[in-house]
């Protein structure tokens, strides 16, 4: 047995088996991916990684499992599968983490559950240690992407108050400084439970330690994941990134990493681990150091590397039961973007941004365990999250500098209008 | 198909529910699920495995904010009148529609996604759902199976 410290639970333990799925190169590569992408660039101390991070939520999956079977509840027998499932569960996260997702997702449809479990299966260094151990690559795969056949492993891997999510909040609160993001964590694993469908519950008794834990998920939406200036270097990082993969020059030095057949390649061939956070940042500082690829692109790395982003012109929050968001005001807000253009070098520089966040994940929630049995949470008389609204909505319009006056103008137009 | 927002409209038309129950929204995350695996309407929602059965958040969130886009623009009429069909089916069983879609639903994700795979969904379904009755289940699965 070794022990790492970590700086949100103390020393974890890890067996011989997890230290050799830890010091594959594929898992030592999140130990150069961060966490919460470019939140340093609001939070200076945000420079904590996906490693770990994905140490913390092997160690909570191993203290639920523990107390959930204590009390009958879980067998033990699974507890292997399980642990190395949450070790493995961001171990395709992109490098930005989710700037360069959403880049992904939107030209291809792939999210980083789909490159976890691509990895699980077929990185030669994973899959191979997952099988010399005993386990089926598919099985930990099904754990990640919510298809295995117990439903409360998918549960306790994705859902409202699930070991990923529980450790997180705490990482991201102590490192970011945000101090409503902290939640009761002691008194919720104490007191977990399975209602008799294997839904996450907690005993009355703890409907508190469950209410915080939304309520400080909440902030932590406003306060870290959905902050204004760290989305718009999210948006600025995801507009360079397609930039690369767009002009024939930086998608050479992009390469494999430019579509999901390259990412695919590179697992197979174990060359993910070239895959981080350093790669895309010195490949960005060549770009503008030998002047590789378009004026365009190398203004907007010039942006990102001077801190200065989009800016936020405009902002809306609201929250709701039902869509939170004005869809007359997005109408109108795209045909403002429409209208301006940055010239010639820049074409786009200005952005609308609109998010729609659950705080409430139908069908995942808690459940309350009563007399009358088992109730979600947020229809509970006994708990506030009956009160709390079901989503928040964001609209804002970015600029970058040189159109910032011209933005400024028409949205104090639109405003009056 | 050319609207994200398919999936609401088809729901619309099919169930004509207005979705503001926790009851509808699951009975219409399990008419998607069927509509993708057995009618093989192009949606391409991910589904994961919860308690109830299948169950997609990104589907869930598409219900709470999209609009309707025309269902023409959606579903070809003769994929539509074959869902149309098929709910019926499940409408004239002695059985609530919300439990038969989360029978079938959870019968097919039994057979086609999870795993390990059980060696009979049928039997799982039993161990995994106790409140369903046997009866219920072998209805509903008859029904589908005429589909499939």
């Amino acid at each position: 047995m070794k022990y790492v410290y970590d700086e949100v639970h103390g020393y974890i333990p890890l067996n011989d088996f997890e230290r050799k799925v830890v010091d594959t190169p594929t898992f030592q590569r999140l130990r150069r991916i961060k966490q919460l992408a470019q939140a340093w660039f609001v939070y200076p101390g945000a420079v904590h990684t996906r490693f770990s991070h994905s140490l913390g939520v092997m160690h909570l999956m191993e203290k639920a499992v523990n107390k959930l079977s204590s009390k009958g509840f879980l067998k033990r027998d699974d507890l292997q599968l399980l642990k190395v499932a949450a070790l493995l569960h961001d171990v395709g996260h992109t490098p930005y983490s989710h700037a360069i997702e959403t880049f992904f997702r939107i030209k291809f449809g792939l999210k980083h559950e789909d490159l976890s479990a691509w990895i699980i299966i077929e990185d030669p260094y994973i899959s191979s240690t997952l099988k010399e151990y005993g386990l089926d690559p598919y099985e930990v795969a099904a754990v990640i992407r919510g298809k295995h056949r117990e439903a409360s492993y998918n549960l306790l891997m994705s859902s409202d108050m699930d070991v990923d999510r529980l450790d997180y909040l705490l990482r991201d609160a102590l490192h970011t400084g945000v101090k409503y993001g902290v939640i009761d964590l002691e008194r919720i694993i104490q007191t977990l439970e399975l209602d008799e469908e294997g839904n996450i519950a907690v005993p009355q008794k703890a409907v508190q330690a469950a209410e915080s834990f939304y309520i400080a998920r909440l902030h932590m939406y406003r306060s870290v994941y959905y902050h204004k200036t760290i989305a718009s270097y999210q948006l600025l990082i995801q507009e360079i990134y397609k930039l690369m993969t767009e002009t024939k020059e930086t998608k050479e030095l992009l390469k494999p990493f430019t579509d999901p057949e390259g990412l695919r390649k590179a697992i197979r061939e174990g060359l993910l681990y070239l895959w981080d956070d350093f790669f895309i940042g010195g490949l960005m500082n060549v770009i503008l150091n030998k002047k590789l690829g378009n004026e365009e692109l190398r203004e907007l790395i010039r942006l990102y590397l001077r801190r200065e982003s989009y800016k936020a012109l405009y902002e809306w929050i609201g929250f709701s039961n039902e869509s939170p968001l004005n869809k007359e005001v997005i109408e109108e807000l795209k045909d403002l973007v429409s209208s301006v253009s940055g010239g010639e070098e820049i074409k786009e520089c200005i952005k609308l941004y609109v998010e729609i966040i659950p705080i409430l994940s139908e069908g995942a929630e808690v459940r309350v365990l009563t007399n009358k049995g088992a109730i979600r949470i947020n229809r509970y008389e006994g708990s506030i999250v009956k009160y709390l609204p079901e989503s928040m909505g964001i609209i804002r319009l970015y600029a970058l500098p040189i159109c910032e006056q011209k933005v400024k103008a028409l949205i104090s137009k639109f405003l009056k209008h | 198909m050319n609207s994200k927002c398919c999936a609401k409209t088809l729901i619309k038309e099919i169930l004509k529910t207005s979705l503001k129950t926790f009851k509808e929204r699951l009975e219409a995350q399990k008419l998607i699920y069927v509509a993708q695996e057995v009618f093989n309407v192009g949606f391409s929602y991910s589904f994961m495995w919860y308690s109830r059965g299948p169950y997609s958040k990104a589907l869930a969130r598409d219900l709470r904010v999209c609009d309707l886009p025309p269902i023409k623009e959606c579903v070809s009429p003769a994929v539509l009148s074959m869902i149309n069909s098929f709910v019926n089916d499940l409408r004239n069983l002695n059985t609530p529609l919300s439990k038969s879609l989360e029978i079938v639903a959870s019968y097919l994700m039994l057979k086609k996604e999870v795993f390990p795979k059980p060696e009979d969904p049928v039997k799982e379904l039993r161990i995994r759902k106790p409140y369903l009755k046997e009866g219920e289940i072998m209805e509903a699965i008859k029904v589908l199976n005429t589909y499939l």
